[in-house]
C-alpha cells in the first residue's frame, strides 16, 4: 500500500475533492448550454440521464470496490453475460429472467471476491481473468450471435418513463441513494473506508476484512447485473459483444468523481458527477456537430481540464 | 520552469511535426477531394439529384441530416461517411452531422436520440446490430423524421432500407474457391482455413454463413480451422503463423477481410512457404484490394461497396421533398430498395473496376506482386 | 541518505535478485517460473508441433510488440503508476511512420521515438507536477493519442512502407526475427537498468514509499516523469516495429494493448501498488499469455471457446503463483 491519508483529514479532503467534481460538472453544464441551445432542453437532459444510467449503476459498485483499494474489470463482461442469459431464458417470463440474470451476475461477483479473499490474488488480475472467462461464457452460450429479446414487461422498463423520467434513470437514482446511505449510515460502508485507508488497522480493530471484501465484490457483480438487465431492457438484445469497454468508463467516472484508486476516500455522489461529466461530454460532441475525428482528442483534453479544475478547487 | 519548457517542446513535437504530414483527414473534408470522390461513386443513377440547393416546398432553408454510423472501427465505415459527405457537399443548404457509435448499441441508440434532440430533418443510420437499434429507429419514425437504413437492416417500419447481402456475397466468393480447387485437383477437394471478421459481429456471421453454405456441399473440402481475424491485419498474422506450424498442407485461405488476407500472406511469406501456392479468397473491394486481385494475390474479392452514403443522403432528401422513391418495394418492415448485386472481383473482370473501389491506392505499382 | 533508500527497498522486498532476499521472495521468483515451465510442458504434450523452433520463434515474435510495451509499463507500475496511453502511442506512431516514409529510415525512427517520448513526457508532467491521478492522465492521453491518429490518417490505413523500414520491422538477423532481437535486447537493458543503476533504485524507492524516498533525497517528481517518458519511448518503438512488421500505419493499431501489457506485468508478479516486482517476471508474464494464445490455436480450439479457456489458464497461472503473505 502506498501513502494514505487517514482519518478526519482524509474525510475533509475527500469532501473538498467531491466538491471539485461538482464544480467541474456545473461549469461543464454552463459551457454546454452556451455551446448548444438544445443542450438544456428537458428532452436532451433526460436523454443524458438515460445514457448515463448504465455507467452510473456500474459506477456505484465500482466506487465501493475502489474504496477498498481494489478494482473490478469484469463489469462489462457481466453485462454481456446477463444480456445473453436474459435472451436465452426469456420463455420463462420477465421476473424469472431478471432474477436469473441478477443471480448469475452475483455469482460472478462472488467468484471475484473469493479469488481476492481466499485466493489472495491481486484484484486487478483476478477480475481481468473473470472478465475474459465471463465474456467467453457469453460467447459460448450465444454462439456469438445476437439474440433478440421479446419481453413486453422488460421492454417497458427500458422504454417507459415515470413522471416523465425514464425508468433506467430512476433505477440509477434509487440505487445511488441506497449506495450513498450504505456508505455513510451503515457500518458495512464505513468499514469499506477503513479497509481502504489501512487494511491492517481495520483488521486489528475488529473489521472482518475478508467478509467485507467478499461482500463488496459480490455487490459490484450484482450492480453490474442490474446494468445488464437495463441493457437488455433498453436494447432488446442479448449479445456477447455487449458492454465492451464499460469497465474503463466506470473506473473513469469513479476517479473523475474524486475517489482515490488507492482506496479510503471518495463517494458515490462524486461518481455520479463523474458519470454525468462523461455522458455530457459525449452528448455535447454530438449536439455541437464537431468533426467526429477530433472528438477523441478533445475529450482527452477536456478530461485533463476537468481534473485540473477539480484539483484547484480542492485546495 | 524547465518542466514548462519541456512540456512546450513535447507539445510542439506532437502537434507541429505531424502537422507537416500529408493529412488525409483534411482530404476527406475538403470540397475538392469530395468532388473528386463523387465522380468515382457507383449508384449515381439511384435517386439522382442535380447539384445545387435543395428546395423543400419551394423554399430553400438549411436542411440538417443526422448520420449515425456504427463506429469508426474500419476504413470501410469511414468511406461510407465520405460518400455521404460527397453528396452533401453538392448542396450548399444541406448539412450533415456524423456520430460515432463506437460499435456499441447503447452508444448508437444515444447518438440517434441526440440527433433527434437537436432537430435534424432526417436520420440516415448504419446500425451496429438489428434488434438493439429497433427502439431508436422507431423513435425517429415516431418523431416524423424520414429514416434511411444502410447496410444492415433494422426490423421496424422505416422509410427505406438499402443494403447488400453478406451471405450471398460470401457464397459467391466461396464458389470461386470451389472452382479454383477443382482446377487444381480436377475435383473439388482440398484444405481450407477461414479467418473471420470480428467474432460476434453481424457481417462476420453473414460471411461465415455464406461460406459454409457452399463448402458444405463438398465433403472433400475440409475446413481445417476457423479463427477470429477481427477485420484487421495483426490477429490474422498470428493465426496464420500458428496454422502454418500446425498444418503441413493448406490449399486456400478464405478471409472475411482484405486486411486479414494480407496479414495471412505476410505470415506465409515470412514462414518461407510462399512457393506452396496457397490461394486467397477475400472480401472488401478496396482499390488496393483490386490491385491485389490483378496481381494474383487474391483469386477473388467480394465486392461489398461502402459507397451507400450518398444514396442514403439522396433518399432522405427525396423523402423530405416529397419525391417518389422509385423502385422501392414494400415488405414487412416498411420499404426497401434492392441494390443490384455487384459481381465478385476476379482477374477476369478486375480491370473494369480499378479505381471504383474504395480508398487510396498505389497506382504506379498496381498489378505488381506485393503485399501493400 | 542513499543508504536509507536501499534499506527501505530491501524491507519491502523489491529487487528479486541480489542480496537480502527472503524465502518468500525466492518462492515468488520460482513461482512464476514454475507456472511457465508447467504451461510449456503441458503445451508440448498437447501439441506435437509446439516445441518446433519455428513455433517458438512465432510465439516470441507474437509477444515482442506488447512485450516491449510491457517492459516500459513495468517501470511505471513499479512507481505505483499506470499507463493506459500505450496503445494510442502505437497507433499515432504507426500513422506518422507511414506518412513520413519519404524522409528515410533513420529520421522516421527518430520521429517515432520523439513522438512516443513526447506523449510520455506530457503524461509524466501532468502526473508529477500537475498531480493528476495516473489513470486519469493517461486515459486522457489515450483519447488524445488515438484522436490525433484519426485526425492525421482520416481513419484510413496508410500504405507504402518502404523496403528498408520493412526490413527493420519484419527482417531477420542471423535467422532470428528482428522484432524478437529488439525485445530481448530491451529486456536485458531493462533488467540492467532496474538492478544496477541509481534510476532503478529510485524507481523502486518511489514505489515502495514515496514520502520516505522524498525524505531520503530522491527527486520523486523527476523519477516519475522519467518512467512515463520511458514508457512512451518503448511504446513509440513498439509502434515503429508494428508499422514495419505489418506494412501499414493505421489509427486502429494497438487497440487494447494497455490491458495486454498490464496483464503481462501483473501476471509477472509486479504489484500494482508499486515497489515490488521484476522485469524478468514481466517477460514471463508476457510469455505465459503468448503461449496460451498459441496453444489454443495449435489445438484448434473453437474461437467461441477460446476466451473462456484463456481466462481460466491465466487465473490458474496466477493462483499457482500467488503471493504468499
Amino acid at each position: 500500500m502506498a501513502l494514505i491519508a487517514v482519518g478526519p483529514i482524509a474525510h475533509a479532503r475527500s469532501f473538498l475533492f467531491r466538491a471539485g467534481a461538482f464544480v467541474a460538472l456545473a461549469l461543464l453544464l454552463v459551457v454546454a448550454s452556451l455551446i448548444s441551445p438544445t443542450f438544456a432542453t428537458p428532452t436532451n437532459l433526460l436523454n443524458v440521464l438515460r445514457q448515463m444510467a448504465i455507467t452510473g449503476v456500474i459506477g456505484i459498485g465500482m466506487t465501493m470496490v475502489i474504496l477498498t483499494g481494489g478494482i473490478d474489470l469484469s463489469v462489462g463482461s457481466i453485462v454481456a453475460l446477463v444480456s445473453v442469459l436474459v435472451a436465452g431464458f426469456q420463455g420463462h417470463g420477465t421476473v424469472v429472467v431478471v432474477f436469473l440474470g441478477l443471480l448469475s451476475a452475483t455469482v460472478v461477483g462472488a467468484i471475484n471476491g473469493a479469488g481476492v479473499v481466499i485466493g489472495r490474488l491481486q484484484p486487478f488480475i483476478m477480475t481481468l481473468g473473470m472478465m475474459t472467462v465471463t465474456r467467453g461464457l457469453a460467447f459460448m452460450y450465444s454462439g456469438g450471435k445476437p439474440m433478440e429479446i421479446l419481453l413486453p414487461g422488460l421492454d417497458a422498463v427500458g422504454s417507459r418513463a415515470i413522471l416523465s423520467i425514464p425508468i433506467p434513470g430512476l433505477v440509477f437514482a434509487v440505487l445511488l441513494v441506497l449506495g450513498g446511505w450504505l456508505l455513510t449510515a451503515v457500518p458495512f460502508g464505513r468499514y469499506l473506508y477503513a479497509i481502504g485507508s489501512h487494511e491492517e488497522a481495520a483488521r486489528l480493530s475488529g473489521v472482518k476484512v475478508g467478509m467485507q471484501l467478499l461482500a463488496v465484490y459480490t455487490l459490484c457483480g450484482l450492480l453490474s447485473g442490474v446494468a445488464g438487465v437495463l441493457f437488455a431492457a433498453q436494447q432488446s438484445v442479448g449479445m456477447a459483444l455487449a458492454g465492451t469497454g464499460y469497465e474503463l468508463n466506470a473506473i473513469a467516472a469513479v476517479v473523475l468523481g474524486g475517489t482515490s484508486l488507492f482506496g479510503g476516500e471518495g463517494s458515490v455522489w462524486g461518481t455520479a458527477a463523474g458519470a454525468a461529466i462523461i455522458a455530457i461530454l459525449g452528448n455535447i460532441m454530438n449536439l455541437s456537430g464537431i468533426n467526429p475525428f477530433t472528438q477523441d482528442f478533445l475529450k482527452g483534453i477536456i478530461i485533463v481540464f476537468a481534473v485540473v479544475l477539480q484539483r484547484s478547487f480542492s485546495r | 520552469m524547465r518542466a514548462v519548457g519541456l512540456l512546450l517542446v513535447a507539445s510542439l513535437v506532437l502537434v507541429l511535426l505531424p502537422g507537416l504530414a500529408p493529412i488525409q483527414a483534411q482530404g476527406t473534408q475538403d470540397p475538392k477531394a469530395l468532388a473528386a470522390l463523387y465522380k468515382t461513386l457507383p449508384f449515381q443513377n439511384v435517386y439522382p439529384l442535380p447539384e445545387g440547393p435543395v428546395a423543400l416546398g419551394g423554399t430553400v432553408r438549411t436542411i440538417k441530416i443526422g448520420f449515425s454510423q456504427t463506429g469508426f472501427n474500419h476504413p470501410w465505415r469511414i468511406e461510407m461517411i465520405n460518400s455521404a459527405r460527397a453528396e452533401v457537399a453538392r448542396h450548399p443548404n444541406v448539412q450533415i452531422i456524423v456520430t460515432d457509435g463506437k460499435v456499441d448499441v447503447v452508444k448508437q441508440s444515444g447518438d440517434i436520440a441526440d440527433l433527434l434532440a437537436q432537430g435534424v430533418d432526417a436520420i440516415v443510420m448504419s446500425p451496429v446490430e438489428d434488434a438493439g437499434l429497433r427502439a431508436a429507429a422507431r423513435k425517429a419514425m415516431q418523431a416524423g423524421k424520414p429514416v434511411i437504413v444502410l447496410d444492415r437492416d433494422v426490423s421496424v417500419d422505416k422509410t427505406l432500407f438499402m443494403g447488400q447481402s453478406n451471405v450471398t456475397m460470401a457464397a459467391g466468393v466461396a464458389s470461386v474457391l470451389v472452382e479454383q480447387l477443382k482446377k487444381k485437383y480436377g475435383a473439388p477437394r482440398g484444405n481450407v482455413v477461414e479467418i473471420t471478421g470480428l467474432l460476434g459481429s453481424t457481417p462476420a456471421q453473414g460471411r461465415h454463413q455464406g461460406f459454409e453454405s457452399i463448402v458444405k456441399q463438398y465433403p472433400d473440402i475440409k475446413v481445417l480451422a476457423t479463427g477470429d481475424g477481427q477485420w484487421i491485419r495483426e490477429p490474422a498474422v498470428k493465426l496464420m503463423e500458428d496454422w502454418l506450424v500446425r498444418f503441413p498442407k493448406i490449399d486456400a485461405v478464405f478471409s472475411h477481410a482484405e486486411e486479414s488476407s494480407w496479414g495471412a500472406q505476410l505470415a506465409i511469406e515470412r514462414a518461407g512457404r510462399k512457393d506452396e501456392g496457397i490461394m486467397h479468397f477475400t472480401h472488401d473491394s478496396s482499390n488496393q484490394g483490386f490491385c491485389s486481385v490483378k496481381a494474383g494475390l487474391f483469386l477473388a474479392d467480394g465486392n461489398y461497396t461502402p459507397y451507400l452514403g450518398h444514396i442514403g443522403v439522396r433518399a432522405a432528401l427525396y423523402a423530405l421533398m416529397g419525391k417518389e422513391l422509385a423502385n422501392k418495394k414494400q415488405y414487412a418492415y416498411g420499404f426497401k430498395y434492392d441494390l443490384p448485386d455487384l459481381p465478385v472481383l476476379t482477374k477476369a473482370n478486375v480491370d473494369q473496376w480499378l479505381g471504383k473501389g474504395w480508398g487510396d491506392w498505389d497506382r504506379q505499382n498496381c498489378g505488381k506482386y506485393f503485399i501493400p | 541518505m542513499k543508504e536509507n533508500v536501499l534499506a527501505s527497498e530491501t524491507q519491502t522486498g523489491a529487487p528479486a535478485f541480489g542480496r537480502g532476499r527472503s524465502w518468500a521472495q525466492v518462492m515468488e521468483r520460482y513461482g512464476i517460473l514454475v507456472v511457465f515451465m508447467l504451461l510449456v510442458a503441458a503445451s508440448a504434450l498437447l501439441s506435437p508441433v509446439f516445441l518446433r523452433p519455428a513455433n517458438i520463434l512465432n510465439v516470441l515474435r507474437q509477444i515482442s510488440i506488447t512485450g516491449v510495451i510491457a517492459l516500459g509499463m513495468t517501470f511505471v507500475i513499479l512507481t505505483a503508476g499506470i499507463d493506459l496511453s500505450v496503445g494510442s502511442v502505437v497507433a499515432l506512431v504507426t500513422v506518422l511512420a507511414a506518412s513520413f516514409q519519404r524522409l528515410g529510415l533513420v529520421p522516421v525512427l527518430l520521429l517515432g521515438l520523439a513522438v512516443g517520448s513526447a506523449m510520455g513526457l506530457i503524461n509524466g508532467v501532468g502526473i508529477a507536477m500537475g498531480r493528476i491521478s495516473p489513470l486519469i492522465m493517461t486515459l486522457a492521453m489515450m483519447y488524445m493519442g488515438r484522436g490525433l491518429a484519426f485526425m492525421y490518417s482520416g481513419g484510413l490505413p496508410i500504405y507504402g512502407i518502404r523496403p528498408a523500414f520493412i526490413q527493420f520491422g519484419n527482417g531477420f538477423t542471423v535467422g532470428i526475427p528482428n522484432s524478437v532481437l529488439y525485445f530481448v535486447v530491451l529486456l536485458i537493458l531493462s533488467i540492467a537498468v532496474l538492478r544496477f543503476t541509481a534510476f532503478g533504485r529510485f524507481v523502486l524507492a518511489v514505489g515502495s514509499n514515496e514520502e520516505a524516498a522524498r525524505l531520503a533525497g530522491v527527486r520523486v517528481s523527476r523519477v516519475k516523469v522519467q518512467v512515463y517518458v520511458l514508457s512512451g519511448l518503448f511504446s513509440g518503438f513498439a509502434g515503429l516495429v508494428y508499422a514495419g512488421q505489418l506494412g501499414i500505419g493505421v489509427a486502429l493499431a494497438g487497440l487494447g494493448y494497455e490491458l495486454s501489457a498490464i496483464a503481462a506485468v501483473v501476471i509477472g508478479g509486479t504489484s500494482l501498488f508499486g515497489g515490488q516486482g521484476s522485469v524478468f517476471g514481466t517477460f514471463l508474464g508476457a510469455a505465459i499469455v503468448g503461449v496460451t494464445n498459441n496453444l489454443l490455436n495449435l489445438m484448434g480450439i473453437d474461437p467461441l471457446v477460446q476466451d473462456f479457456m484463456k481466462g481460466l489458464i491465466i487465473l490458474a497461472a496466477v493462483l499457482i503463483n500467488r503471493r504468499r503473505t
